[in-house]
């Protein structure tokens, strides 16, 4: 007799951030192949933050939020941009593109939460 | 209906997250010698590990066994697991060699962000033990 089998694809790492409204928000990922640091060289990696549809911010190797170095991202969001943000949870993923073949693979999601900060500028 | 995650049998993958920017200046190590089973070691036994230092990344790591180590011992290294890892170890001249499965010492496995070596066998050193990438 046949039977249905779900084969899951979906990305297996899960991190959800907490970050204060005004505040510089840094996060380092270090990737690792067996124990030493992943070749991430001939791909580039981009991250969204939504609410709900509607995309908030973006982080990408471009617009200098999202910087690669060897086998590390470091996500740097400058106090101005998020002083901008609304407060509220979002949800965000990593993804990654090789370039030899376009293909893309969601390395972590997550959700990213916006608190209320107290001292502001105005 | 059956759902099946996917799963890589050969390669380990691991993502260490941090919300603080990286000292470059000075990546921690830890050394010290067990005299035990020779087991990898888990964080608990790293933190307290008797010799540690400072180091800038990539540098060769310089660790001392020999406060304790008058009598054949597991030597172990604990560094952090971002740092490249280390392909030489020298004491002198005549007693270095190359870091890896059958020799002097070998690496035994990550944990909690820490990579682990260990001596293969247990042993003493009379001199510094340095830690090569190179």
């Amino acid at each position: 007799m046949a039977q249905l089998v779900t084969v899951s694809r979906d990305v297996q790492v899960v991190a959800n951030f907490v970050a204060r409204r005004g505040d510089t928000f840094y996060m380092r990922m270090d990737f690792l192949k067996n124990g030493t640091k992943e070749d991430l060289t001939g791909s580039t990696f981009k991250m969204q933050l939504r609410n709900g549809i509607s995309v908030i911010l973006e982080l990408n190797e471009t617009n200098g939020k999202l910087v690669k170095t060897a086998g590390r991202i470091e996500m740097k969001i400058p106090a101005a941009d998020m002083e901008n943000l609304a407060t509220g949870t979002f949800d965000y993923d990593l993804q990654q593109t090789w370039t030899v073949d376009s293909s893309v693979l969601t390395r972590v999601k997550g959700t990213f939460s916006i608190v209320v900060d107290i001292t502001r500028a105005a | 209906m059956i759902t099946i995650r996917t799963l890589d049998p050969v390669d380990n993958y691991e993502i260490i997250i941090s919300s603080f920017p990286e000292d470059t200046s000075g990546i921690l190590a830890r050394w010290g010698w067990i005299n035990g089973d020779g087991a990898m070691l888990v964080e608990a036994q790293i933190v307290v590990l008797q010799g540690s230092g400072t180091f800038a990344t990539g540098a060769t790591i310089t660790a001392d066994f020999r406060p304790g180590n008058a009598a054949p011992a597991y030597l172990y290294l604990a560094e952090r697991a971002t740092e490249p890892v280390k392909t030489i170890w020298y004491g002198s001249g005549l007693d270095t060699g190359t870091i890896g499965p059958g020799q002097t010492f070998s690496v035994l496995g990550t944990v909690a962000g820490w990579r682990v070596y260990r001596s293969t066998n247990k042993t003493t050193f009379s001199t510094t033990t340095e830690f090569r990438t190179a």
